[in-house]
């Protein structure tokens, strides 16, 4: 045990050659390197314990009949499931999209000067902010019951075309319009942070070069956002990377939908389940994973430090700020 | 005159930031304005820009009329473009440089060339190169404007205005956010410019640099200006006892 402590603590020490000496014989800078943290041995007992207690349960669960892990090699790769993530992924992914859409419109509404536009952009984000995702999923779905029917028609032309809503609406669809305008209110929340986060000399700095109010957006406000708003993004997509389960209970056609399909016929309930959790596990993984390294992209970005505080200037010559 | 302004007025809804000011540059004019916070110089700035609209006045430059135009209702506020057009004839240096952070030095600068003068990117980049030639700062072209030290900012900022080429270059306190050992390369580069016949107004607390370089400096305070003329003047025979006040205590600091 002892040289296994030995180890670990010299991985740690890293050394530091060529540390200058002071005129007292001490070493002139952070001397990092020569001392040491002291030795942690309560570390290694939990950790023993931890790893004991995690075989333990592996070996009652491997060994459970209930589970019912047969299921593994039936169905994880099996078409209908393969399908489900499909599905699961296209629906993350188109949402994210029309969100982020949606979002920096609402946004760019409610930061706007017309009180009309502003309080328009208000009003969505209190609506889809504040309905469960759940109950829009379902209202989506349901939607024929209010709008039997879509179509244009023009006073005095009558019905130039219509199509029966329940023709329109599959559960594909009414989950995509869910999730999107959902997270669209979330996005525009992001959005309208990261506009706000833009300091207002920016703007003024683009104009006094003669752009105009949609120049200094596209190359002043814009990109700006754009960095401060991604990461935030990453998170956001892996939540609703999640939420897309919801869209089951409306037969959105996702992973846990073609799941439950199995097991209410063939009721291996808790191995399906299982073999969803664990496609689950790895699809938030990848994304956190994607996440994680855009973040890292964004933070080490030196163009998106925060510029450095300015002084309060006091120099000799300066006249006093009251006279 | 290159710049006239007759009888200005600007109020913030209760505060009355300029009440009838009047102020004249020359073409090649190097016109300082001083005086105590509040008194309305940076407003003056910002209206003669159009980055703030007055309440009434005449701004002529050139002889053309800023910021508004006679109809035959009445005045009326110019639309965008036509404001766009003239914000294009002043240059502004802000006290807080304002250096755009997602771009590299030499873009600060080729930004406004590429999308307000419409020039090739090419082009941009080499009129770009030679403004910051011009304040000193040709190595650190492809820096990180958060990588340079607040005179180095300024001075980019400094180039990123000349650049457009403006009729006259307005600088708000361009020294009053910065160490008091990076005030003088900022200086030196707007002596400079004064010196190349630029036509500049220069609102500053640097009374010693402002007795150098100006060719006339006015004491603004009210929102009026109190009183003007050569920093000679000003300095050894002031008409108004406000001036005089003003200055010895700010000579004596």
């Amino acid at each position: 045990m002892s040289s296994l402590l030995d180890v670990a603590r010299r991985r740690r020490v890293v050394r530091r050659r060529g540390v200058p000496l002071g005129p007292s014989g001490l070493k002139l800078g952070a001397p990092v390197g020569t001392i040491r943290e002291p030795p942690q041995p309560m570390q290694y007992v939990l950790g023993g314990v931890v790893i004991v207690l995690v075989a333990l349960a592996t070996i009652r669960l491997a060994g459970d009949r209930h589970i019912g892990w047969s299921a593994f090699p039936n169905y994880f790769f099996s078409k209908p499931l393969l399908q489900g993530v499909e599905t699961t992924l296209e629906l993350a992914l188109i949402c994210q999209v029309v969100a982020v859409v949606i979002g920096a419109g609402v946004a760019a509404a409610r930061v706007s000067r017309s009180p009309v536009v502003a309080t328009l952009g208000d009003l969505y984000t209190w609506i889809f902010r504040s309905v469960p995702l759940l109950v829009q999923l379902i209202f989506w779905f349901n939607i024929a019951l209010l709008f039997p029917s879509i179509g244009i028609s023009l006073p005095g032309l009558g019905s130039l075309w219509s199509v029966p809503t329940n023709s329109v609406i599959s559960g594909f669809v009414a989950a995509l319009l869910g999730l999107a305008l959902h997270e669209g209110a979330f996005m525009a929340e992001i959005i309208r942070g990261g506009i706000l986060s833009v300091p207002a000399g920016q703007k003024m700095a683009a104009l006094a070069i003669g752009m105009s109010n949609r120049q200094a957006s596209r190359y002043v406000i814009r990109p700006q956002v754009l960095r401060v708003t991604i990461p935030a993004m990453g998170n956001q997509f892996v939540g609703l990377l999640k939420a897309t389960a919801l869209v089951s209970v409306i037969g959105g056609g996702d992973l846990l939908t073609r799941a439950q399909y199995i097991y209410s016929q063939n009721f291996q309930v808790v191995g399906l389940l299982m073999v969803v959790t664990v496609w689950y596990l790895l699809l938030v993984s990848v994304a956190s994973l994607a996440q994680r390294a855009i973040e890292r992209h964004f933070s080490n970005d030196r163009r998106l430090l925060a510029q450095p505080a300015t002084q309060a200037a006091t120099p000799s010559l300066a006249i006093p700020a009251e006279v | 005159m290159l710049l006239e302004i007759k009888d200005l007025y600007l109020s913030y809804s209760e505060t009355r930031v300029l009440r009838g000011l009047s102020l004249d540059v020359d073409s090649s004019e190097t016109v300082c304005i001083v005086g105590p916070s509040g008194g309305g110089k940076s407003s003056l700035l910002r209206c003669l820009n159009q980055l703030e609209r007055f309440d009434d006045g005449v701004i002529l430059l050139d002889g053309e009329r800023i910021g508004v135009r006679e109809t035959k209702r009445g005045l009326e506020w110019l639309r965008p473009h036509e404001v766009m057009a003239q914000r294009r004839q002043f240059g502004m240096v802000f006290q807080q440089f304002n250096l755009f952070p997602h771009l590299s030095v030499l873009e600060n600068v080729a930004i406004g060339l590429r999308t307000v003068k419409g020039l090739p990117g090419n082009a941009a980049r080499t009129q770009a190169q030679e403004a910051l030639a011009l304040v000193g700062l040709e190595a650190k072209k492809d820096s990180w404007p958060n990588s340079l030290s607040g005179g180095q900012q300024q001075r980019v900022a400094i180039a990123r205005a000349i650049a457009m080429k403006p009729k006259v270059m307005l600088f708000d306190e361009p020294t009053s956010a910065l160490d008091p050992e990076l005030v003088d390369e900022v200086l030196g580069v707007i002596s400079k410019l004064s010196s190349t016949g630029m036509t500049m107004l220069i609102v500053s607390h640097e009374i010693r640099f402002v007795m150098d370089v100006a060719d006339k400096v006015c004491f603004l305070e009210g929102g009026v200006v109190v009183e003007s003329g050569s920093p000679d003047k000003m300095i050894n025979s002031p008409e108004q006892e406000r001036t005089a006040q003003f200055l010895r205590r700010v000579r004596h600091d």
